[in-house]
This record gives structure tokens, sequence and C-alpha cells, in this order.
């Protein structure tokens, strides 16, 4: 009897607590209470588990497809997650250091940016990379102009960054004709093999294209956290 | 033209490129290891998610929450600032621990336990508060082991009483797979009551019916010595302990009867479940089976990373104004044009989630007044405020003010120049690099001309929300709580007024059953149960007036029902340069206490109260904070608060209060004290947001050395926005 109340009254506790959490609800320009975020937070998560099977898959490049795009787009693929989309030009400028600055932005709101074609920021995804120094020229070609050091500071810590920092070898892997659906590039691979404090390797790849001097493709270290990226021009 | 359906997202328009966490699970175990809740959700954080910068390695916990064997402590030390919670529970004694790495050589830890059938005083079932202190004495070597120093349950009844000196050496045979940790040490008190090896002076014991609280500094490291010993093989996610025991349980086993001890070994088995979680399950004294559950916390390792929308990056005017016409500062002259400007620049902001205040523009200068409800860091929002500022504002424009506000008042001003923010974007080091050209200054008044939001006021803002309530350590039972809804909503007129209130409705609780209290003082705060007879409640209704008296200066006047119990004037001064590690304020308030109703009724106690505050901010981001003045209770005297802060929103602090109250008059615990915890939300679920629990513990409750709870005292809101706080977090103004 007593157990089949109290059976009764937790439920009832537990009814009301998820009634109004899902009730619950603020407007106005103040800070949203802590409850009210917390039930936005477990419905979300509700939400994305439903929405998981649902997800759109990424499609399949032709070269006929590809040649309906007008607008440059590159493919990025994050390997750790396997995750692969396809980011549209944001910015490009040029600042006080040599090379081409790029951004590139997913629908999303992610965005990756690239000096001469080597990444120097992430935002938008947990582990921002906040900045980083590479080796760009701004003579013409992209991708690494030398070796030495390389040095990045990612967001971390308390609210704070921390930084990390290679000695970097710029390796010559010669030739290599490089396929992007269905076109060959004729490219020359570049490698940066560089070593951390701890001893750890990271490898940058890059293929460039051997008369234009273009980036066609990269696969570069995006950090600790977001592991290495991929990335192909699909659209110039 | 967009690529076609390249999408990842769910249809939420979640992010897609990374699978998401689970911070509902990590919410659910917080709420749990801080009492929270009884959500009975284990925690499993996603181990899978690389880190970016490196969890430490940590011991496993004893039986105490102490970095240990099984019931007897070794001599490790966790990371600094590591935050442990446990529960262990064996032959009907149940422990549950909160220990803290305040400094990298000194832990704290409080505990509750509850003892079953122990019949101490007469109560039955028995529950008992304790505080630890542990020192490390020296770090481990190549051939030196560790050695730590710890006093446990070290003031009032002392039931848990005793005090230890160990030493631990790791050892990892090339042979053997895993790693071996071998602990030694002496025991004092309830840890050399078995086996004793000799007798050093006499330990006195406590007096049944004393108020406790005082130090038990005459009974630390006398009486029966016992050494004690243990080892714990670690390998991978799983660890066996073994260890010979010297706690002879004689007031549990032999004054009483909770369980019997037929051996001095005790063994046990553990895993780790997840990053934070470690199980265990254990064989003790040769007659119980025990269990511990352990989860252990790094304010400076979020269990997920924070995941902030990416900004829109500044493009140089060099890009987009390169005709010299567009460059005038002729605009400037225009009413029309600097509405627009504010315009576009309010729905900028909107984008970047801050809301536009005031903007006050001339030629070539823009002071931005932003309210910012989303980000934690103000640097991080000031930052999104600048990329704003740098796409809508006309190119004549070079000098960027930004000034976040609270409540209406401006509490600093950042300066920064267009120029610096165009170039040093994509620099290496680019949060160094614009730090070094930025000027952290007071607010200083609005200007006349400034340009308010029209959106903004009169503001008017409405929450139906959940509540819960606690109450902890009523004798008959530990943990007690209310649940329920509160509505509430806030008018803002005109920057710096506010009128706010709160309706509280209660479904379920049990404070109400609670035990009703006894004070020889006025009943200032233990009056809870009569408090929590209503279940409809006005929880609150006031009016508020902020404003700046001057430079350096923030004041505030109060006046209505500031809480459930208290309801009257109250005024506050506080002084806090930007540039300065020392606030000083002052607050007087005169109160009476509410209708037990909670409706617009007050009782026949009033009293002036206030205090005179200092508040200093120390390095390793410790806040010392001293309040003297006159209390709720009419006594006079001083609150020394010391709180370990994080720019994260981590604050992990204790408190103790001495007035003219004497011990016998204050009751059970001599004098007011307590520890604080909050833990920001933000940390939790690795999204932007500026929430976070707050917790408050004292071990008891009563009417000595009490204060009114108003809302909005001003130092909290102003320290976040000063020099240190900003710059600390330069990093994520570009984020």
């Amino acid at each position: 009897m007593r157990r089949g109340r109290m059976n009764g009254r937790m439920r009832a506790l537990g009814v009301v607590a998820m009634l109004s959490l899902m009730a619950a609800c603020a407007r106005g320009p103040e800070e949203t209470p802590l409850e009210i975020e917390m039930g936005q937070i477990i419905r979300d998560q509700i939400r994305q588990r439903r929405g998981k099977a649902a997800a759109p898959q990424p499609p399949v490049l032709t070269r006929a497809l590809l040649e309906t795009i007008e607008a440059p787009h590159i493919e990025v693929v994050i390997e750790k997650t396997d995750l692969r989309d396809y980011v549209t030009l944001q910015l490009a400028r040029r600042d006080d250091s040599p090379g081409r600055i790029e951004v590139w932005r997913t629908v999303d709101n992610i965005t990756f940016g690239f000096r001469d074609g080597m990444l120097i920021s992430i935002r938008g995804l947990r582990g921002s990379l906040l900045s980083a120094e590479v080796p760009a020229d701004g003579q013409g070609a992209m991708g690494p102009a030398s070796g030495g050091q390389r040095s990045y500071d990612f967001a971390g810590d308390d609210n704070g960054s921390y930084r990390v920092q290679l000695a970097c070898e710029l390796r010559d892997l010669g030739p290599e004709p490089l396929d992007i659906v269905e076109i060959t590039y004729a490219t020359r691979h570049l490698q940066e093999y560089c070593t951390g404090p701890e001893g750890g390797v990271i490898l940058n790849d890059y293929w460039v294209d051997s008369r234009s001097g273009r980036l066609w493709q990269s696969r570069q270290w995006a950090g600790p956290e977001v592991g290495y990226i991929r990335t192909r021009q699909v659209v110039i | 033209m967009i690529f076609p359906i390249p999408t990842l997202s769910g249809p939420n328009g979640g992010p897609r490129f990374y699978p998401s966490a689970k911070p509902v699970r990590i919410l659910m175990a917080l709420m749990l290891s801080t009492g929270l809740s009884a959500l009975p959700q284990a925690l499993l954080a996603d181990e899978s998610t690389p880190r970016g910068f490196a969890w430490p390695e940590t011991p496993s916990l004893n039986f105490y929450g102490n970095p240990g064997v099984i019931d007897m402590p070794s001599a490790e030390t966790m990371p600094d600032a590591q935050f442990a919670t446990s529960v262990s529970s064996f032959g009907g004694i149940t422990r549950m621990n909160l220990q803290v790495q305040a400094l990298p050589w000194v832990s704290v830890a409080f505990r509750y336990t509850e003892t079953q059938d122990r019949n101490l005083f007469n109560f039955g079932d028995f529950y008992d508060r304790n505080f630890d202190l542990r020192f490390r004495l020296w770090q481990e070597g190549r051939s030196r082991p560790a050695v730590a120093v710890g006093l446990q349950d070290l003031a009032g009844t002392g039931i848990y009483g005793g005090e230890y000196i160990v030493a631990t050496k790791t050892i990892t045979p090339e042979a053997l797979p895993g790693q071996f940790k071998l602990s030694a040490g002496l025991g004092w008190g309830r840890l050399g009551s078995s086996g004793a090896v000799a007798t050093l002076g006499n330990r006195s014991g406590f007096t049944p019916g004393d108020t406790g609280g005082e130090l038990g500094v005459d009974r630390w490291f006398r009486g029966d010595v016992a050494p004690f010993a243990g080892i714990e093989w670690r390998h991978g996610r799983w660890g066996v302990k073994a260890e010979y025991s010297t706690d002879a349980y004689t007031q549990e086993t032999q004054q009483s009867n909770v369980f019997e001890r037929k051996s001095d070994f005790n063994f046990g088995v553990e895993y780790q479940a997840s990053r934070q979680l470690r199980l265990g399950a254990y064989y003790l004294y040769g007659s119980e089976i025990g269990v511990s559950a352990q989860i252990q916390m790094n304010p400076r390792h979020p269990p997920t990373t924070m995941q902030v929308s990416a900004p829109t990056p500044v493009v140089p005017r060099s890009t987009w104004a390169q005709d010299e016409a567009l460059w005038s500062e002729a605009w400037a002259d225009s009413r029309g044009a600097r509405v627009k400007a504010r315009d576009l620049l309010a729905e900028a902001l909107k984008q970047e989630g801050l809301i536009l205040e005031s903007v006050t523009l001339t030629g070539t200068r823009a002071e931005v007044r932003i309210r910012n409800t989303r980000y934690r860091s103000v640097t991080l929002a000031v930052g999104r405020a600048a990329r704003a500022m740098s796409r809508t504002l006309p190119p004549s424009v070079e000098t960027f003010r930004i000034v976040p506000m609270s409540g209406g008042l401006g509490v600093s001003a950042v300066e920064l120049r267009r120029s610096d923010l165009e170039a040093l974007e994509f620099s290496p080091q680019a949060g160094d690099a614009l730090w070094a050209v930025t000027a952290v200054q007071d607010a200083g008044p609005v200007a006349a001309d400034a340009l308010w939001s029209e959106e903004l006021y009169p503001a008017f803002a409405t929450a139906i929300s959940p509540y819960t309530s606690p109450s902890y350590f009523d004798p008959s039972v530990p943990f007690r709580l209310d649940v329920g809804v509160d509505l509430t909503a806030s008018y803002s007129p005109a920057p710096g007024w506010r009128f706010a209130g709160a309706i509280r409705q209660r479904f379920l609780g049990n404070i109400a059953d609670g035990r009703a209290s006894s004070s020889r003082l006025p009943q200032v705060r233990t009056a809870v149960r009569e408090y929590a007879q209503f279940g409809t409640t006005l929880n609150r209704l006031y009016a508020e007036r902020r404003w700046r008296p001057g430079q350096n200066l923030y004041a505030r006047a109060t006046v209505g029902y500031f809480e459930n119990m208290y309801g009257g004037l109250s005024g506050e001064v506080l002084w806090k340069p930007v540039n300065s590690r020392l606030g000083l304020g002052a607050e007087l308030n005169y109160v009476r206490q509410r209708d037990f109703d909670q409706r617009l009724g007050f009782r026949d106690y009033d009293v002036l109260t206030g205090h005179a505050s200092a508040y200093l901010e120390l390095p390793k981001n410790y806040l010392m904070q001293v309040d003297a003045g006159r209390y709720l209770a009419g006594d006079i005297g001083a609150t020394v608060s010391l709180t370990r802060t994080f720019n994260n929103g981590w604050r992990l602090g204790g408190f103790f209060t001495l007035t003219d109250v004497s011990a016998e008059d204050f009751g059970e615990g001599s004098f007011d004290k307590g520890i604080t915890l909050t833990v920001p939300l933000g940390w939790l679920i690795g999204k932007p947001t500026r929430n976070a629990y707050g917790l408050t513990i004292r071990p008891v409750q009563r009417d000595g050395g009490q204060r009114v709870h108003v809302p909005g005292r001003l130092y909290g809101s102003v320290r976040a926005a000063h020099r240190k706080s900003l710059e600390e977090q330069r990093a994520r103004f570009w984020e």
C-alpha cells in the first residue's frame, strides 16, 4: 500500500518534472533560466537522436554534376570522424604577411582558413585552431615554401589557448598525376615532415599543380582534437 | 550557386561536421553528484572524443574519497584543481565525499556519513559531517616515494578522526603487465586503533553535548600509532587493490553492532567506466561486501569541448571602400545616417547573439554598448561585437570602443583600432597580437547624443521555468527537496531601472515535513520548515536602480521583497577600478522578516544589517572576500571566504563567519561555515551559455552570521568584465 503510494508519487514527480521541462519557456532580452536551457538541451538531444537515421548523405561526385556548379567549392573531409562536406569561399584577402588568405565556410557555419592553401584557422568545430604560422612565400605557387618551425595556437585550457610547435622538414616527393573526379592533373607532391617536442610525427601533404601552382589537394593536421583534414578543390 | 544537397546535418541544422557528445548524461551525473537531483543516471562521458589539452593522470580514491587504497590512504595527489565526488558503502556505513585539490600540494574534503543502527547519543542511524585536510610533503622521484600527511575529520565530534603520514611508490616491472602502487604509513586515532605499535601521549575524546565545530588540535597525532599498508595494481581500465587496515572500528563493532570485523585485510576490484567514472567492488574486514563510485572532474578539462558557431571574418576596408568619397566623415552629421548605422549594427550584433544597448557615433569614433546574454566569456562577446562593427560602420570610423553592460551599467570599455582588427585577424598568435594594441578603461558615462536601441527599451522579459529548492542535513533525512514552477517577469523601462518578480508554485516536496528548529537567537534562517508550508508564494518582487556615481564607482538601490524570507530596502556602493585587483564595497539594508505565507505581509522582526566588503583577486585565480558588519540576528562580526575561480565559470570555495554570538548561543557547529560550488552549464555541454549550477552547503544551518540575499549584488558582474578577466581570455577574442 505504502509502496504503491510512493511509486505513484515518484511517477507523478517524474511527469511533473518532464512536463515543466517541456512547457518551460522564456522570452525577452534577459538570460534564459538554467532549467529552461536544460530542457532545450534534452529536447535537442532527443531530436538529434531521432534525426540521425534520416541524415542526408553527401552526393556522389561526377564531372557532369560539377560542371553545373559555378561557385568555387572545396571538399573537406575530417578523417577521424569520416565526415565530408563541400564548402564555399567566404573571403579572400591579403594581409601584411605573404600569401593569399582564403576562408571557406560550410552552410552550418564552420569555417576553415588557409594561407596559400595551408590551414591557419578553424572556427565552429570543437577544438578551434585560433591561429597558425605557416611557411608561405606568396611567390605564386601555393603550399609550403620552406621547412622550419611551425606554430599553432588552439583554444583550450581555462578559456585560453595552448601552443603546439613543430619542427618541419620540407620534402619534395616528385611529380604525381592526381585524379579529381574524372580529371587528371599534373601535380608535384610536397610533404612537410614535422616532429613535435615529444617526438610525435605530423605529416602534411600537398599536391600542387606543376604549371599554375594551384593547390589541388591536401592532407593537413588540424590539431590534436580535430586530427587530420583532407581538402580537394572540386570546383574552381 | 549552392552545391546540391551536400548536407550532412540533421533536420535541425545542427553541426553536421561532428557527432554530438553526450551532454545530458554528464549533466545528470553532475546533478546526482552534487545532490541537486536524484536522477539515477550514471556518468558515461564520451571518451572517444580526442583531447587537445591532455587529460591528467589521476589516482583512484578510497572509501573516504581520498587518494588511497580501500579504507586506508595513499600518498598520491590528484591533479591541481581536481574535483572528486565519491560514494562508498559497506556494512551499513555510507560515506559521501567531496574532495578538491585546492592547491597542487593541498586538498580539502567534505564528507557526509551515515551509519546505520549506530545508536550514538540515541540517534538510531547516525549522520555526521566532517572535513579533512591533506598535504603533499614531497612528490615521487625516481627512487624516492611520494609522502603525504593527512588530517581526517579534523574538527567537531571527530567520529572519523584520524591522522596519518603515508608514503607511496609506483613500480612498473617490465616482466609484468600494468603498474603497481605500494603504500605504507602510520596512523593515529581511528587509523591507529588496531595493531598499535606505540603510544604517543594522550588522545582526548569528544565531549557529548558539546556544540562542536572547533578544531581538534589537542587530538592530532596523539595516542596509539599503528602501521598500515596497501597495494594497488592497475592495468588499463582495471585495478586490483589489497590492504592491511588499522581501523578497529571500535565504535561500530564494540560500542554498537553495526557490522562484524573478522579480519584486518580488505580486497577490491575497480573498473574505470569512463574518463570520469570509476566503479569498485570490495570485500572488507572478512565479513562485508562494499561498493564505491568515484567521479573525478577537472575544471580545466571540460567533458565536452566548447563549440561556438564561426564568426564572420573582418573584411578590410581596402577591399570594399576603394573610392575616396566613401571615407568622408560627412555622414556623421546626419541623424538619419547615424540611425541607419545603428540599425545595421544592431542587426549584425543580433546575428552574433548580442543585444545593442546604445551607440555613440562620430565621424571617426564609435562607442557601442552591448548586452551579452549568450557568452560567458566577455572577451569573446567583445570580439564578436568588434567584427560586427567592422562590417557595418562607415569606413571613416577608425576607433572602436566596446562597452559590455550589466544591468544597464557600463562595466568597462575595450578600445581598439579598426585597422588593427583588419591587420591582425590572420596573423600568427592573433590573440596576443591584438591584445597588445587594445586598451581597457573605465566605461564612463554614456554620451548625451548616444542613440539608444529603440527595440530594447522598455524591455520586458518573462519566463516559466521549473525550480528545485534543496535543504540539507536535517538530522532525520540528509537531503530534502521541493520542486515546482517559477513564473518570473522583469520590466526595464530605461537603462539601470528594473522591476522584477517571481511567483512560485510548489508541486511536490518534503521540506515542509522537516523538523522544527529551536534557536537561542532570533530565528532568522532556521524557520525553513515554516516557510515551506505554503504552496503558492510570491518569491520576490522588487524595484532596482543601478547607476554609476563616478569613475570606478558602481551603485545599486533596491526596494521590495528580496527573497522568500526578507524584504525591505537595500543600498550598495562598489569601488572597483578596471585595472585593479582590489575592490571595496559597502552595503546597508533595512529588512523585515516576511510572513510565512510569503505574500505581502511581514512579521514583527526587523533589523538593520550591512557590511563593508573587500574583494581581492589573488594569484592562481583565488578570490578572497572579507565582509565585516552586522548580520540578520543583530550579531556583529566578519565573514572570510576564499574561492578558487576559473574563467570558464567554475568556482570552488569555502567560507566561515565569526560573530559576537557565543558558540553556546549559536548551537551545533559553534559558528557559521560552509562550502560553495558553481559548475557552469557551458562547461558541461560545450555550448555557449551563461548559466551555471550554484550550490552552497553548510554542515548546519543556524541563525548566527546570516545575511539577507539581495538580488543583483554588484561585484560578480563587474569583475567578469574587468581587465584581469578580459586579458586572461584574450585568446577567445578571435574565436
